[in-house]
């Protein structure tokens, strides 16, 4: 039976994740810090598709990552797919953000993602299958001053997951990281967007069917790619002074 | 340009919006701010940050249930899973915001059903629950709270509070049928049916007035597992009072193929959204050419899949943007048997005389006991649908008169004009059941529009 965790599994692209994945038949460990969606979660994806799900409650900023996947492995068995999806932002994320803030968005955009992967790689390669998954973001089109550190953090991960793909290129372990446009999660909610927000349904549908390919920086939905363009081509002297 | 973050794990406060709601009755508008928690640690810090808050499910209420001036709206949408379920004691524990169609989805591959449905598939499990409503033959199946064995609720000031017929009774007995006033329902535990088929053999018969309609009516819903009686009361010729009583059963005929008909995929009836200019086409002059063509177009006998007979607005949302953007009035009221003699004789010559556009006439027979302020008793349910208009306000200031003088009920979660007197007037329990709320909940935290003007 295949296995995938999840990380960032209570809400959003993780939950749709679960939900795409258990509805393929994959096995589940879930890793999240609320208990109690996990709980809920878990029962459902059991009893909707009679599928073996595990739950890791833990705040992932703080857990030793090589404990999580000793926990992770004694709970569900091998892992076959890692998909690390947790992320925050800050409205407020501009030049001159709090310390606090500014050290949170990296630890959970960046370095616990980071760290993460780093202790699944060994156990991830040790399997006749794997893939990493990653979730980025379309703020790393170009740099701006809202959203700045998350979207460094974003870029760095990025980064990280290219350089992941270079080094097993050619092994058995697959590696997607995706731009992620908006989505229909608490993040956008009630805002006015001025590009329509993806369901996280139809999303993680695509992830799960690309599981089996390498990729990174591919957008989702994919017709992203095309305001990535515009935004990229935009000269400097009107792109400084846009508001985005 | 905001940053999207997939999975996102908050930990700031949950987002907060503001939104134009409106009642599928367009009788009902209010600015109010509201958020769709998707994480219980974010729904909790909602309710407890809110002195006037109100859940909500899918926002199709006819009268502004869940939603008022000043008051929070909170989406329950997000909590939509299964939580137990057990085939053989046909028993399954949900949280309330999963829709009827989604679950219907589910259990149709267990071959069992919920009792008792409302008619269209997105409402939630805890719409149904604080609104108590009815479903396709409530003279043998009930109401809602028939099949609800269990609750859990909660409340800022009390926290959660597990309730059941035998565990906090009179929390239990408050919230069904309480509009959403002593909390948020967070989950449910349901009775289940078994679903003997997964098509049902309708059989049509027409009747020539109102109480051969009536009589029909009663008579079939002894036997049938759904029936819903039709009149065509918006003709200016010999038509007028006639109409047709449907009959639905489980086929016998119903094969694994017609699973694939059980489709629990939301359709969108949404009357807060914009965007779009609803026109008035429901008038004195189309509404007898759309009964004739409704009448006309209703074969004797035909099969239909399980969804259409729960779901019938299906596929006809179109219906209650025919009212335009000053919406329409469901006027529903519950005649009491010894009251039809009196309906006849004093009520249709008013309404066939009537200057105003019925739109809709339905008939229902029920049978159940008085409790709260819910919509049952022994008797016949005797639904309008009139456009707001004055013609509709005279017809409707005389039908108010009438219920109350002659022992009807209206039902309070259709009916944009019922006051609290009238309220008062109509459901004898009605004052009693606002000092138990009163009692339950001092500081009344949880209102909406439907609970400040019935003066719940």
């Amino acid at each position: 039976m295949t296995t995938a965790c999840i990380i960032g599994a209570s809400a959003g692209l993780g939950l749709a994740l679960a939900r795409s994945l258990a509805a393929k038949g994959y096995d589940l460990c879930l890793i999240a810090r609320d208990a109690r969606d996990l709980d809920a979660i878990a029962n459902d994806l059991r009893i909707r598709h009679r599928v073996q799900v595990q739950i890791v409650a833990i705040d992932v900023c703080r857990a030793d990552p090589s404990e999580l996947v000793k926990t992770c492995c004694a709970l569900s068995g091998p892992i076959d797919h890692l998909l690390v999806v947790a992320g925050i932002s800050q409205k407020n994320d501009a030049p001159g953000l709090s310390d606090a803030e500014l050290v949170s968005i990296l630890e959970v955009n960046l370095v616990a993602p980071v760290r993460i992967v780093n202790a699944f790689i060994p156990h991830l390669l040790s399997r006749p299958f794997a893939s990493i998954t990653g979730a980025g973001s379309v703020a790393s089109i170009r740099a701006r001053r809202n959203n700045i550190h998350y979207a460094t953090a974003k870029t760095a991960t990025e980064f990280y997951f290219a350089g992941l793909r270079h080094a097993f290129s050619g092994s058995n372990c697959w590696i997607q990281f995706y731009r992620l446009g908006y989505l229909e999660t608490q993040m956008t909610f009630g805002q006015k967007l001025i590009l329509p927000a993806a369901k996280p349904e139809c999303v993680a549908e695509d992830i799960v069917a690309n599981l089996g390919i390498d990729t990174v920086g591919t957008y989702l939905p994919r017709w992203w790619v095309l305001p990535a363009l515009l935004l990229r081509c935009l000269p400097w002297a009107i792109y400084r002074r846009l508001d985005l | 340009m905001a940053s999207p973050t997939p999975g996102i794990m908050k930990r700031a406060h949950v987002t907060r919006a503001e939104k134009l709601f409106c009642s599928l009755d367009r009788q009902t508008r209010s600015k109010a701010a509201f958020a769709q928690p998707d994480r219980y640690r974010n729904l909790f810090e909602v309710l407890q940050n809110q002195q006037r808050v109100i859940a909500a499910g899918a926002g199709l209420s006819y009268v502004g249930a869940s939603f008022g001036s000043d008051v929070f709206s909170v989406s329950m949408r997000k909590f939509d899973r299964i939580l137990a379920f057990s085939p053989d004691a046909r028993t399954i524990e949900v949280e309330a915001g999963i829709s009827v169609g989604a679950l219907t989805g589910f259990l149709a591959g267990h071959r069992l059903m919920l009792p008792v449905q409302p008619g269209y598939p997105t409402i939630t499990v805890g719409g149904c629950i604080a609104a108590n409503v009815h479903g396709k033959n409530p003279m043998c199946d009930g109401l809602f709270s028939s099949c609800v064995t269990g609750m859990t609720i909660y409340h800022p000031d009390r926290g959660e509070v597990r309730c059941s017929p035998v565990e906090n009774p009179e929390i239990f007995d408050l919230t069904l049928g309480g509009l959403g006033l002593t909390g948020v329902i967070l989950s449910a535990t349901l009775a289940l049916n078994t679903l003997p088929a997964l098509a049902l053999d309708v059989v049509t018969t027409r009747f020539g007035s109102l109480r051969e309609g009536f009589a029909l009516v009663v008579s079939e819903s002894e036997k049938a597992d759904s029936v819903l009686g039709w009149l065509n009361l918006g003709s200016r010729t010999g038509s007028w009072g006639t109409g047709l009583v449907s009959s639905y059963n489980f086929s016998r005929e119903g094969t694994a193929a017609d699973i694939a008909k059980v489709n629990p995929d939301a359709p969108t009836l949404d009357p807060s959204a914009s965007g779009w200019r609803r026109w008035p086409l429901m008038g004195k002059r189309t509404v007898p050419v759309i009964n004739w063509a409704y009448a006309r177009g209703q074969e004797r006998r035909r099969t239909v899949p399980l969804t259409t007979a729960l779901y019938p607005s299906v596929g006809k949302e179109f219906y209650y943007d025919l009212y335009g953007e000053r919406g329409f009035f469901e006027f529903q009221s519950l005649v009491p048997t010894a009251a039809i003699d009196c309906l006849l004789a004093e009520a249709e010559p008013k309404l066939r005389e009537a200057d105003a556009a019925i739109g809709l006439a339905t008939i229902k027979a029920f049978r159940g006991a008085d409790r709260h302020i819910d919509f049952n008793g022994e008797g016949i349910s005797f639904t309008l649908d009139l456009p707001a208009s004055a013609a509709s306000s005279r017809v409707l200031d005389y039908l108010e008169d009438w219920a109350s003088s002659n022992g009807a009920k209206i039902n309070p979660i259709k009916y944009s004009r019922l006051t609290g007197a009238m309220l008062r007037r109509q459901f004898p329990q009605a004052e009693r059941f606002r000092e138990q709320l009163s009692k339950y909940d001092p500081s009344r935290r949880f209102r909406s529009a439907l609970s400040e003007r019935l003066e719940l």
